[in-house]
């Protein structure tokens, strides 16, 4: 991946993307999720992490979704989840990043795996830090609710895409 | 969505279901898990366990989180739990309780770990 200069643009643009990207993280955390199990949640910051790593790259995607951890997490949050919040988020950008080279995926399969490996970094965060394997009881729950809404995030992504596509291209 | 975006999400949907729905035993003992150690409780005898920080109560053959004072809350979220291997996590306070099946057939090796 070629790493473009900082240029006042992009970081102009990364900067809004940040903004967003809180914004939605923050409406997420207000609604009531209902689920008996704490940590499931749509995930719709990683609509703005789909959309940096599709049109800018994995750079931008990588440092906009880890600011957002660090900042919501010392806005409403807690040491220990923003460590949870890292982990799943690194990875999870790293592995979409990976798969998004794939011609034969689109942005909502991407999104589905990230949603997955973003779970399951975060249950080997938690099993790390509390030095017991319990918590890897979680796995299946977690493995489907992150197929949802990866999916149902990276359906979204898709449809920004092609809108910021086709207003490209007049 | 392309043919591969459908088979990841199958697979995926398709391994968490039949994780989730694979047979657990019936639970029997209850594990709590502290910084300064790990006890055994019987499932089925009511008790509250007062921790530093937590309280866990034992009741009807089932496990929940009463109170905790950590600021998120996420454990008392957790629905009650009773079957074997299910677990409530306090990860502020690095309280895990979990449910232990009756017999010695292998799952009790999982929660193992130097308490």
């Amino acid at each position: 991946m070629k790493r473009s200069a900082l240029t006042p643009r992009r970081i102009a643009t990364d900067g809004l993307m940040l903004a967003l990207a809180l914004a939605l993280n923050y409406a997420e955390h207000l609604l009531p999720t209902g689920a008996p199990i704490p940590g499931i949640k749509l995930g719709l910051s990683n609509i703005v992490a789909l959309v940096l790593l599709y049109r800018t790259g994995l750079w931008d995607a990588l440092a906009v979704n880890v600011l957002r951890v660090v900042l919501s997490n010392a806005l409403y949050g807690s040491l220990f989840s923003m460590l949870y919040g890292l982990s799943g988020g690194i990875l999870a950008v790293l592995c979409m990043a990976a798969l998004s080279r794939a011609r034969q995926l689109s942005p909502i399969g991407v999104s589905a795996a990230g949603g997955v490996v973003h779970n399951l970094g975060q249950l080997g965060c938690a099993a790390l830090l509390l030095g017991s394997t319990a918590v890897f009881s979680y796995t299946p729950v977690l493995v489907l609710s992150g197929v949802v809404c990866g999916a149902l995030t990276g359906a979204a992504a898709a449809g920004c895409l092609r809108a910021l596509r086709s207003r490209a291209g007049k | 969505m392309k043919r591969l975006d459908v088979i990841i999400i199958a697979v995926g949907l398709l391994l968490g279901a039949v994780w989730l729905l694979l047979p657990r035993g019936t639970g029997a003992f209850v594990c709590v898990q502290t910084q300064q150690g790990r006890n055994l409780y019987p499932l089925f005898e009511d008790a509250e366990i007062v921790l530093p920080g937590n309280l866990v109560v034992i009741s009807g053959g089932e496990v929940r989180m009463e109170s905790a004072d950590c600021p998120g809350g996420d454990c008392l979220a957790h629905a009650p739990i009773r079957r074997a291997g299910e677990s409530i996590v306090c990860l502020p306070n690095r309280v895990v309780v979990t449910v232990e099946g009756g017999k010695s057939d292998g799952p009790d090796a999982v929660t193992g770990g130097a308490a």
